[in-house]
Protein backbone atom coordinates (compact mmCIF):
# COMPACT_ATOMS: atom_id res chain seq x y z
CA UNK A 1 0.00 0.00 0.00
CA UNK A 2 2.69 2.35 0.82
CA UNK A 3 4.29 1.86 -2.20
CA UNK A 4 1.69 3.09 -3.78
CA UNK A 5 1.46 6.50 -1.90
CA UNK A 6 3.46 8.24 -4.11
CA UNK A 7 2.03 7.21 -6.93
CA UNK A 8 -1.34 7.90 -5.64
CA UNK A 9 -0.40 11.25 -4.81
CA UNK A 10 0.97 11.92 -8.25
CA UNK A 11 -2.42 10.59 -9.96
CA UNK A 12 -4.41 13.34 -7.63
CA UNK A 13 -2.41 15.99 -8.14
CA UNK A 14 -2.83 15.32 -11.69
CA UNK A 15 -6.21 15.36 -11.34
CA UNK A 16 -6.61 18.71 -9.64
CA UNK A 17 -4.55 20.54 -12.08
CA UNK A 18 -5.86 18.75 -15.03
CA UNK A 19 -9.50 19.18 -13.65
CA UNK A 20 -8.32 22.59 -12.70
CA UNK A 21 -9.74 24.63 -16.30
CA UNK A 22 -7.22 27.16 -17.21
CA UNK A 23 -9.95 29.54 -18.18
CA UNK A 24 -8.92 29.58 -22.11
CA UNK A 25 -5.79 30.11 -21.33
CA UNK A 26 -6.75 32.85 -18.90
CA UNK A 27 -8.20 34.51 -22.33
CA UNK A 28 -10.16 37.82 -21.01
CA UNK A 29 -12.69 39.54 -23.70
CA UNK A 30 -14.41 42.74 -24.09
CA UNK A 31 -16.87 43.20 -26.65
CA UNK A 32 -17.96 46.55 -27.28
CA UNK A 33 -20.42 45.62 -30.53
CA UNK A 34 -23.38 44.22 -29.88
CA UNK A 35 -23.17 41.47 -32.67
CA UNK A 36 -19.81 40.68 -32.08
CA UNK A 37 -21.07 40.01 -28.59
CA UNK A 38 -23.88 37.38 -29.95
CA UNK A 39 -21.15 35.54 -31.38
CA UNK A 40 -19.01 34.98 -29.02
CA UNK A 41 -21.62 34.02 -26.99
CA UNK A 42 -22.56 31.37 -29.50
CA UNK A 43 -18.88 30.11 -29.82
CA UNK A 44 -19.46 29.14 -25.99
CA UNK A 45 -17.13 32.09 -24.53
CA UNK A 46 -19.51 33.20 -21.85
CA UNK A 47 -17.12 32.52 -18.99
CA UNK A 48 -14.34 34.68 -21.11
CA UNK A 49 -16.57 37.63 -21.53
CA UNK A 50 -15.53 40.11 -18.33
CA UNK A 51 -16.97 43.32 -20.17
CA UNK A 52 -19.60 44.37 -22.83
CA UNK A 53 -21.12 47.57 -24.20
CA UNK A 54 -24.60 49.06 -22.93
CA UNK A 55 -26.14 47.87 -26.22
CA UNK A 56 -25.25 44.54 -25.92
CA UNK A 57 -28.28 42.92 -24.68
CA UNK A 58 -28.56 39.35 -26.37
CA UNK A 59 -28.12 36.57 -25.34
CA UNK A 60 -30.09 37.66 -21.93
CA UNK A 61 -26.54 36.76 -19.83
CA UNK A 62 -24.68 39.43 -21.54
CA UNK A 63 -27.43 41.79 -19.52
CA UNK A 64 -25.58 40.28 -16.41
CA UNK A 65 -21.46 41.46 -17.85
CA UNK A 66 -19.84 44.58 -16.72
CA UNK A 67 -21.12 47.36 -18.70
CA UNK A 68 -17.98 49.47 -20.02
CA UNK A 69 -19.81 52.59 -21.35
CA UNK A 70 -21.75 53.07 -24.71
CA UNK A 71 -21.03 52.48 -28.15
CA UNK A 72 -19.46 54.77 -29.12
CA UNK A 73 -17.52 56.05 -25.93
CA UNK A 74 -16.77 53.36 -24.29
CA UNK A 75 -14.94 53.55 -21.05
CA UNK A 76 -11.08 53.39 -21.62
CA UNK A 77 -9.89 53.53 -18.00
CA UNK A 78 -12.79 51.09 -17.11
CA UNK A 79 -11.45 48.88 -20.11
CA UNK A 80 -7.52 49.65 -19.12
CA UNK A 81 -8.26 48.06 -15.54
CA UNK A 82 -10.26 44.97 -16.73
CA UNK A 83 -6.74 44.01 -18.43
CA UNK A 84 -8.23 42.49 -21.67
CA UNK A 85 -6.74 40.10 -23.82
CA UNK A 86 -8.72 40.76 -26.66
CA UNK A 87 -11.16 43.46 -27.28
CA UNK A 88 -13.82 43.21 -29.89
CA UNK A 89 -14.96 46.50 -32.21
CA UNK A 90 -16.96 47.57 -35.39
CA UNK A 91 -16.80 49.77 -38.15
CA UNK A 92 -17.23 53.36 -38.68
CA UNK A 93 -18.76 55.12 -35.64
CA UNK A 94 -15.75 53.34 -33.78
CA UNK A 95 -12.95 54.54 -35.73
CA UNK A 96 -11.81 57.10 -33.01
CA UNK A 97 -12.45 54.68 -30.31
CA UNK A 98 -10.32 51.93 -32.09
CA UNK A 99 -7.83 54.46 -32.24
CA UNK A 100 -7.35 55.13 -29.21
CA UNK A 101 -7.29 51.67 -28.19
CA UNK A 102 -4.21 50.58 -30.09
CA UNK A 103 -2.42 53.77 -29.21
CA UNK A 104 -2.31 52.11 -25.95
CA UNK A 105 -1.10 48.84 -26.99
CA UNK A 106 -4.14 46.49 -26.68
CA UNK A 107 -4.95 43.86 -28.76
CA UNK A 108 -7.90 45.11 -30.88
CA UNK A 109 -10.23 43.08 -33.52
CA UNK A 110 -12.37 45.03 -35.79
CA UNK A 111 -15.09 43.06 -37.56
CA UNK A 112 -17.89 45.02 -39.91
CA UNK A 113 -18.98 42.42 -42.17
CA UNK A 114 -21.12 44.10 -44.87
CA UNK A 115 -22.42 40.97 -46.15
CA UNK A 116 -23.24 36.82 -44.96
CA UNK A 117 -19.96 35.87 -46.44
CA UNK A 118 -18.00 38.60 -44.57
CA UNK A 119 -19.85 37.63 -41.63
CA UNK A 120 -19.08 33.50 -41.93
CA UNK A 121 -15.44 34.80 -42.39
CA UNK A 122 -15.24 36.72 -39.01
CA UNK A 123 -17.29 34.42 -36.82
CA UNK A 124 -14.47 32.11 -38.34
CA UNK A 125 -11.52 34.54 -37.62
CA UNK A 126 -13.25 35.33 -33.84
CA UNK A 127 -13.56 31.56 -33.61
CA UNK A 128 -9.74 31.32 -34.15
CA UNK A 129 -8.46 34.36 -32.02
CA UNK A 130 -10.21 32.71 -29.35
CA UNK A 131 -9.36 28.99 -29.67
CA UNK A 132 -12.70 28.34 -30.82
CA UNK A 133 -12.23 26.81 -34.40
CA UNK A 134 -14.28 23.83 -34.02
CA UNK A 135 -17.66 25.61 -32.40
CA UNK A 136 -16.70 28.41 -34.91
CA UNK A 137 -16.94 25.90 -37.70
CA UNK A 138 -20.53 24.26 -36.57
CA UNK A 139 -21.96 27.82 -36.26
CA UNK A 140 -21.19 28.43 -39.47
CA UNK A 141 -22.63 25.25 -41.42
CA UNK A 142 -25.70 25.80 -38.99
CA UNK A 143 -26.25 28.74 -40.66
CA UNK A 144 -25.36 27.80 -44.00
CA UNK A 145 -27.89 24.85 -43.57
CA UNK A 146 -30.45 27.35 -42.83
CA UNK A 147 -29.74 29.60 -45.14
CA UNK A 148 -29.46 26.96 -47.83
CA UNK A 149 -33.09 25.57 -46.91
CA UNK A 150 -34.79 28.97 -47.63
CA UNK A 151 -32.98 29.52 -50.34
CA UNK A 152 -34.04 25.77 -51.89
CA UNK A 153 -37.50 27.53 -51.84
CA UNK A 154 -36.50 31.07 -53.17
CA UNK A 155 -35.32 29.47 -56.25
CA UNK A 156 -38.08 27.70 -57.29
CA UNK A 157 -40.35 31.01 -57.52
CA UNK A 158 -40.36 33.06 -60.37
CA UNK A 159 -38.92 36.03 -60.96
CA UNK A 160 -42.36 38.06 -61.24
CA UNK A 161 -43.54 36.60 -58.43
CA UNK A 162 -41.50 37.39 -56.03
CA UNK A 163 -42.76 40.19 -52.93
CA UNK A 164 -41.96 43.63 -52.74
CA UNK A 165 -41.18 44.66 -49.49
CA UNK A 166 -40.51 48.15 -47.40
CA UNK A 167 -38.11 48.06 -44.69
CA UNK A 168 -38.66 51.62 -42.51
CA UNK A 169 -36.13 51.81 -39.94
CA UNK A 170 -37.72 54.84 -38.67
CA UNK A 171 -40.34 57.30 -39.49
CA UNK A 172 -39.56 60.77 -39.48
CA UNK A 173 -37.66 61.18 -41.88
CA UNK A 174 -38.81 57.99 -43.12
CA UNK A 175 -35.65 56.21 -43.43
CA UNK A 176 -35.14 52.71 -45.53
CA UNK A 177 -32.25 50.18 -46.34
CA UNK A 178 -30.64 50.56 -49.28
CA UNK A 179 -28.69 47.98 -51.31
CA UNK A 180 -25.18 49.15 -49.50
CA UNK A 181 -27.39 47.11 -46.14
CA UNK A 182 -26.93 43.68 -44.61
CA UNK A 183 -30.63 43.64 -44.74
CA UNK A 184 -30.66 44.00 -48.37
CA UNK A 185 -29.25 40.67 -48.45
CA UNK A 186 -31.67 39.27 -46.39
CA UNK A 187 -34.60 40.57 -48.60
CA UNK A 188 -33.19 39.08 -51.35
CA UNK A 189 -31.96 35.39 -49.75
CA UNK A 190 -35.51 35.73 -47.89
CA UNK A 191 -36.71 35.82 -51.80
CA UNK A 192 -38.16 39.44 -51.31
CA UNK A 193 -37.46 42.26 -53.37
CA UNK A 194 -36.23 45.60 -51.63
CA UNK A 195 -38.07 48.44 -53.27
CA UNK A 196 -35.16 50.66 -52.07
CA UNK A 197 -32.62 48.59 -53.45
CA UNK A 198 -31.44 51.22 -56.25
CA UNK A 199 -30.19 53.65 -53.55
CA UNK A 200 -26.32 52.66 -52.91
CA UNK A 201 -26.26 53.95 -49.09
CA UNK A 202 -26.68 51.52 -46.17
CA UNK A 203 -29.69 53.82 -44.89
CA UNK A 204 -31.34 56.43 -46.89
CA UNK A 205 -34.70 58.51 -45.96
CA UNK A 206 -37.41 58.76 -48.95
CA UNK A 207 -40.25 60.60 -49.52
CA UNK A 208 -43.56 58.79 -48.50
CA UNK A 209 -44.39 59.10 -52.36
CA UNK A 210 -41.42 56.63 -53.40
CA UNK A 211 -43.12 54.12 -51.18
CA UNK A 212 -46.57 54.83 -52.86
CA UNK A 213 -45.31 54.60 -56.35
CA UNK A 214 -43.33 51.66 -55.88
CA UNK A 215 -46.61 49.73 -54.33
CA UNK A 216 -44.42 47.21 -51.59
CA UNK A 217 -46.38 44.12 -50.94
CA UNK A 218 -45.08 43.70 -47.39
CA UNK A 219 -44.17 46.77 -45.14
CA UNK A 220 -41.73 45.91 -42.17
CA UNK A 221 -41.45 48.33 -39.61
CA UNK A 222 -37.72 47.94 -37.61
CA UNK A 223 -37.09 50.98 -35.14
CA UNK A 224 -34.66 50.33 -32.92
CA UNK A 225 -36.20 49.92 -29.53
CA UNK A 226 -39.57 48.51 -30.39
CA UNK A 227 -42.01 51.09 -30.74
CA UNK A 228 -42.99 50.79 -34.14
CA UNK A 229 -47.02 51.38 -34.45
CA UNK A 230 -48.73 49.32 -37.29
CA UNK A 231 -51.90 51.31 -37.43
CA UNK A 232 -50.55 54.60 -37.60
CA UNK A 233 -48.76 53.63 -40.39
CA UNK A 234 -51.57 51.87 -42.49
CA UNK A 235 -53.72 55.87 -41.32
CA UNK A 236 -51.28 57.77 -42.84
CA UNK A 237 -52.25 60.04 -46.03
CA UNK A 238 -52.39 58.09 -49.01
CA UNK A 239 -50.52 54.66 -47.51
CA UNK A 240 -54.75 52.92 -47.84
CA UNK A 241 -53.69 52.27 -51.80
CA UNK A 242 -50.46 50.42 -50.76
CA UNK A 243 -50.81 46.60 -51.74
CA UNK A 244 -49.33 45.84 -47.99
CA UNK A 245 -51.44 48.18 -46.61
CA UNK A 246 -54.50 46.58 -48.27
CA UNK A 247 -53.79 43.44 -47.21
CA UNK A 248 -52.60 44.09 -43.89
CA UNK A 249 -49.14 43.07 -44.58
CA UNK A 250 -47.61 45.35 -42.20
CA UNK A 251 -45.67 44.02 -39.37
CA UNK A 252 -43.05 44.94 -36.64
CA UNK A 253 -43.14 42.03 -34.98
CA UNK A 254 -39.87 40.90 -36.49
CA UNK A 255 -36.54 41.92 -33.93
CA UNK A 256 -34.81 44.68 -35.20
CA UNK A 257 -31.78 43.58 -33.49
CA UNK A 258 -31.76 40.51 -35.67
CA UNK A 259 -32.26 42.21 -38.89
CA UNK A 260 -30.27 45.28 -38.23
CA UNK A 261 -26.99 43.21 -36.10
CA UNK A 262 -24.54 41.23 -38.58
CA UNK A 263 -24.77 38.39 -35.89
CA UNK A 264 -26.32 33.99 -35.91
CA UNK A 265 -29.51 35.61 -34.89
CA UNK A 266 -29.38 37.33 -39.13
CA UNK A 267 -30.57 33.62 -39.73
CA UNK A 268 -33.74 33.51 -37.46
CA UNK A 269 -34.54 37.40 -39.10
CA UNK A 270 -34.54 36.10 -42.63
CA UNK A 271 -36.09 32.76 -41.81
CA UNK A 272 -39.24 34.97 -40.54
CA UNK A 273 -38.89 37.74 -43.24
CA UNK A 274 -39.22 34.45 -45.27
CA UNK A 275 -42.35 33.08 -43.81
CA UNK A 276 -44.16 36.53 -44.03
CA UNK A 277 -43.61 36.66 -47.40
CA UNK A 278 -44.33 32.55 -48.56
CA UNK A 279 -46.17 31.05 -45.70
CA UNK A 280 -46.37 27.25 -45.95
CA UNK B 1 -48.29 102.08 -52.20
CA UNK B 2 -45.71 103.32 -54.63
CA UNK B 3 -45.79 102.08 -57.70
CA UNK B 4 -42.43 100.50 -57.55
CA UNK B 5 -43.78 98.81 -54.02
CA UNK B 6 -46.85 97.28 -55.73
CA UNK B 7 -44.21 95.59 -58.89
CA UNK B 8 -42.23 94.35 -56.28
CA UNK B 9 -45.14 92.43 -54.65
CA UNK B 10 -46.43 91.60 -58.01
CA UNK B 11 -43.06 89.99 -58.90
CA UNK B 12 -42.87 87.83 -55.45
CA UNK B 13 -46.17 86.54 -56.09
CA UNK B 14 -45.57 85.44 -59.30
CA UNK B 15 -42.51 83.78 -58.44
CA UNK B 16 -44.58 82.20 -55.05
CA UNK B 17 -47.09 81.06 -57.68
CA UNK B 18 -44.08 79.06 -60.10
CA UNK B 19 -42.63 77.61 -56.98
CA UNK B 20 -45.87 75.94 -56.05
CA UNK B 21 -46.38 74.85 -59.54
CA UNK B 22 -42.85 73.17 -59.15
CA UNK B 23 -43.26 71.42 -55.72
CA UNK B 24 -46.10 69.66 -56.85
CA UNK B 25 -45.04 68.96 -60.37
CA UNK B 26 -41.73 67.66 -58.93
CA UNK B 27 -40.69 65.21 -56.46
CA UNK B 28 -38.96 62.41 -55.58
CA UNK B 29 -41.19 59.86 -58.27
CA UNK B 30 -40.51 61.24 -61.39
CA UNK B 31 -43.91 62.10 -63.45
CA UNK B 32 -44.50 63.62 -65.94
CA UNK B 33 -47.73 66.20 -66.21
CA UNK B 34 -49.95 63.93 -67.82
CA UNK B 35 -49.58 60.60 -65.81
CA UNK B 36 -49.63 63.39 -62.30
CA UNK B 37 -52.83 63.80 -63.48
CA UNK B 38 -53.74 60.01 -63.58
CA UNK B 39 -56.14 58.45 -60.96
CA UNK B 40 -53.70 56.09 -60.00
CA UNK B 41 -51.42 58.86 -59.11
CA UNK B 42 -53.93 61.12 -57.27
CA UNK B 43 -52.63 60.01 -53.57
CA UNK B 44 -48.87 61.18 -54.56
CA UNK B 45 -50.39 64.10 -56.20
CA UNK B 46 -52.09 64.87 -52.78
CA UNK B 47 -49.14 64.14 -50.61
CA UNK B 48 -47.45 66.79 -52.72
CA UNK B 49 -49.86 69.22 -51.80
CA UNK B 50 -49.81 68.37 -48.17
CA UNK B 51 -45.76 69.03 -48.57
CA UNK B 52 -46.61 72.51 -49.93
CA UNK B 53 -48.89 73.26 -47.67
CA UNK B 54 -46.89 72.90 -44.77
CA UNK B 55 -43.78 73.99 -46.25
CA UNK B 56 -46.17 77.75 -46.46
CA UNK B 57 -47.64 77.29 -42.84
CA UNK B 58 -43.79 76.77 -41.55
CA UNK B 59 -42.00 79.28 -43.91
CA UNK B 60 -44.60 81.58 -43.18
CA UNK B 61 -44.63 81.22 -39.25
CA UNK B 62 -41.09 81.18 -38.88
CA UNK B 63 -40.14 84.15 -40.85
CA UNK B 64 -43.06 86.09 -39.18
CA UNK B 65 -42.02 85.18 -35.76
CA UNK B 66 -38.48 86.20 -37.13
CA UNK B 67 -40.06 89.41 -37.88
CA UNK B 68 -41.78 89.62 -34.62
CA UNK B 69 -38.85 89.22 -32.30
CA UNK B 70 -36.04 91.08 -34.38
CA UNK B 71 -38.72 94.44 -33.59
CA UNK B 72 -39.13 93.51 -29.85
CA UNK B 73 -35.70 92.68 -29.26
CA UNK B 74 -34.54 95.64 -31.65
CA UNK B 75 -31.83 92.93 -32.43
CA UNK B 76 -30.68 91.64 -35.89
CA UNK B 77 -29.48 88.23 -34.40
CA UNK B 78 -33.21 87.36 -33.23
CA UNK B 79 -34.49 84.31 -34.35
CA UNK B 80 -37.94 82.09 -33.63
CA UNK B 81 -35.54 79.12 -31.59
CA UNK B 82 -33.82 82.35 -29.56
CA UNK B 83 -36.37 81.89 -26.94
CA UNK B 84 -35.50 78.37 -25.97
CA UNK B 85 -38.18 76.57 -28.65
CA UNK B 86 -35.93 74.06 -29.72
CA UNK B 87 -34.63 72.81 -27.13
CA UNK B 88 -37.70 72.60 -24.91
CA UNK B 89 -39.20 71.12 -27.86
CA UNK B 90 -35.95 68.79 -27.89
CA UNK B 91 -35.83 67.57 -24.47
CA UNK B 92 -39.58 67.33 -24.40
CA UNK B 93 -39.12 64.65 -27.23
CA UNK B 94 -36.37 62.83 -25.65
CA UNK B 95 -38.48 62.47 -22.33
CA UNK B 96 -41.25 60.93 -24.35
CA UNK B 97 -38.79 58.65 -26.34
CA UNK B 98 -36.78 57.72 -22.80
CA UNK B 99 -40.15 57.40 -21.04
CA UNK B 100 -41.13 54.78 -23.82
CA UNK B 101 -44.04 56.77 -25.15
CA UNK B 102 -45.66 55.58 -28.33
CA UNK B 103 -44.05 57.71 -31.38
CA UNK B 104 -47.37 59.18 -32.30
CA UNK B 105 -47.36 61.46 -29.30
CA UNK B 106 -43.77 62.80 -29.95
CA UNK B 107 -45.42 65.90 -31.53
CA UNK B 108 -47.59 66.68 -28.60
CA UNK B 109 -44.35 66.09 -25.96
CA UNK B 110 -42.43 68.18 -28.26
CA UNK B 111 -44.99 70.84 -28.15
CA UNK B 112 -45.48 71.08 -24.89
CA UNK B 113 -41.67 71.31 -24.05
CA UNK B 114 -41.33 73.99 -26.29
CA UNK B 115 -44.18 76.20 -24.59
CA UNK B 116 -42.71 75.09 -20.90
CA UNK B 117 -39.37 76.25 -22.01
CA UNK B 118 -40.85 79.70 -23.64
CA UNK B 119 -43.04 80.48 -20.43
CA UNK B 120 -39.59 79.25 -18.30
CA UNK B 121 -37.67 82.17 -20.10
CA UNK B 122 -40.42 84.87 -19.58
CA UNK B 123 -40.40 84.51 -16.03
CA UNK B 124 -36.86 84.17 -16.06
CA UNK B 125 -36.39 87.79 -17.42
CA UNK B 126 -39.18 89.55 -16.40
CA UNK B 127 -38.15 92.34 -13.82
CA UNK B 128 -41.58 94.34 -11.40
CA UNK B 129 -44.04 93.14 -14.32
CA UNK B 130 -41.87 94.20 -17.40
CA UNK B 131 -39.58 92.44 -19.81
CA UNK B 132 -36.68 93.41 -20.25
CA UNK B 133 -34.80 93.32 -23.46
CA UNK B 134 -31.73 91.97 -22.85
CA UNK B 135 -32.63 89.88 -19.92
CA UNK B 136 -35.03 88.23 -22.79
CA UNK B 137 -32.32 87.26 -24.37
CA UNK B 138 -30.24 86.32 -21.91
CA UNK B 139 -32.41 83.75 -20.10
CA UNK B 140 -33.03 82.20 -23.52
CA UNK B 141 -30.31 81.90 -24.47
CA UNK B 142 -29.42 80.37 -20.68
CA UNK B 143 -32.56 77.78 -20.96
CA UNK B 144 -31.34 76.48 -24.25
CA UNK B 145 -28.02 75.82 -23.15
CA UNK B 146 -29.44 74.27 -19.72
CA UNK B 147 -32.33 72.20 -21.71
CA UNK B 148 -29.38 71.29 -24.43
CA UNK B 149 -27.34 69.74 -21.93
CA UNK B 150 -30.12 67.52 -20.01
CA UNK B 151 -30.91 66.00 -23.45
CA UNK B 152 -27.21 65.19 -23.93
CA UNK B 153 -26.82 63.93 -20.63
CA UNK B 154 -29.90 61.82 -21.32
CA UNK B 155 -29.11 60.54 -24.59
CA UNK B 156 -25.11 59.45 -22.98
CA UNK B 157 -26.92 57.84 -19.58
CA UNK B 158 -29.85 56.15 -21.22
CA UNK B 159 -28.95 52.73 -23.13
CA UNK B 160 -31.83 52.76 -25.07
CA UNK B 161 -31.16 53.13 -29.39
CA UNK B 162 -34.57 54.61 -29.72
CA UNK B 163 -33.34 58.11 -28.94
CA UNK B 164 -30.68 58.11 -31.89
CA UNK B 165 -34.18 58.41 -34.48
CA UNK B 166 -34.06 61.82 -32.38
CA UNK B 167 -31.44 63.64 -34.55
CA UNK B 168 -34.25 64.54 -37.04
CA UNK B 169 -34.98 67.15 -35.05
CA UNK B 170 -31.76 68.90 -36.16
CA UNK B 171 -32.62 68.00 -39.61
CA UNK B 172 -36.34 68.97 -40.13
CA UNK B 173 -38.53 67.73 -42.48
CA UNK B 174 -41.41 68.46 -44.18
CA UNK B 175 -42.79 65.01 -44.85
CA UNK B 176 -46.57 65.00 -43.48
CA UNK B 177 -47.80 61.69 -41.92
CA UNK B 178 -50.95 63.15 -39.68
CA UNK B 179 -53.42 64.95 -41.19
CA UNK B 180 -55.12 66.23 -38.53
CA UNK B 181 -51.90 67.43 -36.98
CA UNK B 182 -50.98 69.60 -40.28
CA UNK B 183 -54.45 70.95 -39.86
CA UNK B 184 -54.10 72.07 -36.27
CA UNK B 185 -51.03 73.42 -36.98
CA UNK B 186 -52.29 75.01 -39.88
CA UNK B 187 -54.90 76.94 -37.78
CA UNK B 188 -52.58 77.81 -34.93
CA UNK B 189 -50.01 79.34 -37.16
CA UNK B 190 -53.02 80.97 -39.58
CA UNK B 191 -54.35 82.76 -36.80
CA UNK B 192 -51.10 83.60 -34.94
CA UNK B 193 -50.01 85.22 -38.27
CA UNK B 194 -53.12 87.13 -38.35
CA UNK B 195 -53.81 88.50 -35.00
CA UNK B 196 -49.58 89.66 -35.58
CA UNK B 197 -50.73 91.55 -38.45
CA UNK B 198 -53.13 93.24 -36.42
CA UNK B 199 -50.01 94.47 -34.53
CA UNK B 200 -48.71 95.65 -37.50
CA UNK B 201 -48.28 99.64 -36.76
CA UNK B 202 -47.34 98.57 -32.78
CA UNK B 203 -44.41 96.73 -34.06
CA UNK B 204 -43.11 99.68 -35.91
CA UNK B 205 -43.42 101.45 -33.74
CA UNK B 206 -41.82 98.77 -31.04
CA UNK B 207 -38.93 98.81 -33.25
CA UNK B 208 -38.19 102.48 -33.41
CA UNK B 209 -37.42 102.57 -29.37
CA UNK B 210 -39.75 101.10 -26.64
CA UNK B 211 -40.19 104.90 -25.49
CA UNK B 212 -41.00 106.20 -28.73
CA UNK B 213 -43.35 103.90 -29.07
CA UNK B 214 -45.11 104.83 -25.74
CA UNK B 215 -45.21 108.22 -26.66
CA UNK B 216 -47.10 107.62 -29.85
CA UNK B 217 -49.49 105.91 -26.93
CA UNK B 218 -49.32 102.12 -27.18
CA UNK B 219 -49.40 100.07 -24.19
CA UNK B 220 -45.92 98.28 -24.97
CA UNK B 221 -45.46 95.59 -22.24
CA UNK B 222 -49.47 94.54 -23.15
CA UNK B 223 -48.06 94.22 -26.75
CA UNK B 224 -44.91 92.82 -25.93
CA UNK B 225 -46.83 89.79 -23.51
CA UNK B 226 -49.43 89.22 -26.61
CA UNK B 227 -46.45 88.80 -29.16
CA UNK B 228 -44.59 86.76 -27.35
CA UNK B 229 -47.56 84.26 -26.54
CA UNK B 230 -48.16 83.91 -29.94
CA UNK B 231 -44.68 83.86 -31.43
CA UNK B 232 -43.52 80.82 -29.05
CA UNK B 233 -47.21 79.17 -30.40
CA UNK B 234 -46.46 79.61 -33.19
CA UNK B 235 -42.42 78.33 -32.94
CA UNK B 236 -44.00 75.34 -30.99
CA UNK B 237 -46.22 74.01 -32.83
CA UNK B 238 -43.99 74.26 -36.51
CA UNK B 239 -41.48 72.23 -34.72
CA UNK B 240 -43.39 69.55 -33.15
CA UNK B 241 -44.27 68.51 -36.85
CA UNK B 242 -40.98 69.20 -39.21
CA UNK B 243 -38.45 69.48 -35.90
CA UNK B 244 -35.94 72.44 -36.42
CA UNK B 245 -35.67 74.23 -39.88
CA UNK B 246 -32.86 76.84 -39.52
CA UNK B 247 -32.33 80.27 -41.64
CA UNK B 248 -35.81 80.87 -42.65
CA UNK B 249 -36.73 82.80 -39.40
CA UNK B 250 -33.63 84.53 -39.17
CA UNK B 251 -32.60 85.39 -43.11
CA UNK B 252 -36.05 85.97 -44.68
CA UNK B 253 -37.40 89.02 -42.39
CA UNK B 254 -33.72 90.56 -43.42
CA UNK B 255 -34.13 89.85 -47.12
CA UNK B 256 -37.60 90.82 -47.21
CA UNK B 257 -37.33 93.98 -45.12
CA UNK B 258 -33.98 94.79 -48.09
CA UNK B 259 -36.72 94.06 -50.82
CA UNK B 260 -40.34 96.03 -49.31
CA UNK B 261 -39.09 98.25 -46.45
CA UNK B 262 -39.40 98.28 -42.89
CA UNK B 263 -43.17 98.91 -42.37
CA UNK B 264 -44.47 96.21 -40.85
CA UNK B 265 -47.59 96.34 -43.11
CA UNK B 266 -46.19 95.24 -45.87
CA UNK B 267 -43.56 93.66 -44.69
CA UNK B 268 -45.26 91.01 -43.20
CA UNK B 269 -47.43 89.42 -46.27
CA UNK B 270 -44.08 89.90 -48.58
CA UNK B 271 -42.15 87.90 -45.71
CA UNK B 272 -44.52 84.98 -46.18
CA UNK B 273 -44.79 85.18 -49.97
CA UNK B 274 -41.27 84.89 -50.00
CA UNK B 275 -40.43 82.36 -47.56
CA UNK B 276 -43.25 79.91 -48.72
CA UNK B 277 -41.63 80.55 -52.76
CA UNK B 278 -37.94 80.23 -50.85
CA UNK B 279 -39.33 76.98 -49.06
CA UNK B 280 -41.12 74.94 -51.32
CA UNK B 281 -37.80 75.56 -53.90
CA UNK B 282 -35.63 74.70 -50.96
CA UNK B 283 -37.95 71.36 -50.45
CA UNK B 284 -37.71 70.52 -53.82
CA UNK B 285 -34.33 70.45 -54.34
CA UNK B 286 -33.95 68.62 -50.78
CA UNK B 287 -36.00 66.13 -52.87
CA UNK B 288 -35.07 65.67 -56.20
CA UNK B 289 -30.53 66.04 -56.26
CA UNK B 290 -30.79 62.46 -55.10
CA UNK B 291 -33.74 61.32 -55.83
CA UNK B 292 -35.07 58.94 -54.43
CA UNK B 293 -33.36 59.79 -50.98
CA UNK B 294 -33.65 63.13 -49.80
CA UNK B 295 -31.46 65.43 -48.33
CA UNK B 296 -32.36 67.26 -44.85
CA UNK B 297 -34.19 70.52 -45.46
CA UNK B 298 -32.42 72.50 -43.41
CA UNK B 299 -28.99 71.84 -45.41
CA UNK B 300 -30.75 73.48 -48.69
CA UNK B 301 -31.93 76.30 -46.88
CA UNK B 302 -28.73 77.41 -45.19
CA UNK B 303 -26.75 76.51 -48.66
CA UNK B 304 -28.98 78.23 -50.91
CA UNK B 305 -30.44 81.25 -48.93
CA UNK B 306 -26.71 82.23 -47.57
CA UNK B 307 -25.34 83.17 -51.21
CA UNK B 308 -29.12 84.75 -51.80
CA UNK B 309 -29.10 86.89 -48.73
CA UNK B 310 -24.99 87.88 -49.93
CA UNK B 311 -26.19 88.81 -53.18
CA UNK B 312 -29.23 91.09 -51.87
CA UNK B 313 -27.36 92.88 -48.86
CA UNK B 314 -24.05 93.73 -51.41
CA UNK B 315 -27.07 95.18 -53.78
CA UNK B 316 -28.85 97.55 -51.47
CA UNK B 317 -25.61 98.36 -50.39
CA UNK B 318 -24.54 99.36 -53.68
CA UNK B 319 -27.55 101.87 -53.73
Amino acid sequence: MRKFFPITCLFLIFLLVGGYSFPAKGLRIISLAPATTEILFALGLDKEIIGVSEFCNYPSQARAKEKIGTFSQPNIEKILSFKPDLIFCTGLEQAQVIAKLRQLNLNIFVSDPKNINELFRSIEEIGRLTNREKEAEKLIVHMKTRIEKINSRVLKIPEDKKQKIFIEIWYNPLTTVGSGSFINELIKLSGGVNITSDIKRAYASVAQEVVLKRDPDYIILAYMGNLSPVEQVMARPGWSNITAVKNKHVYNDINPDSLLRPGPRVVDALEELHKKMYPL
Amino acid sequence: MSVALKRKIILLSIIFILAVILGILKGSVNLSFSELLMKENRQILNLRFMRVILAIVASSGLSICGIVLQAILRNPLAEPYLLGTSSGAGLGAVIALTLGVAVTYIPFAAFAGAILSTMLVYYISRERGKIGVQSLILSGVIVSIAFSAIILFLLSTSGKETLHGISWWLWGNLEVFDLKLLSIVGVIVTLGIFVIYMFSQDLNAISMGEEEAVHLGINVELAKKILLFLVSLVTAAIISVCGIIGFVGLIIPHMARLIVGPNHKFLIPASCVLSSAFMILCDSLARIIFSPSEIPIGVITAIVGAPIFILLLKNSEAK
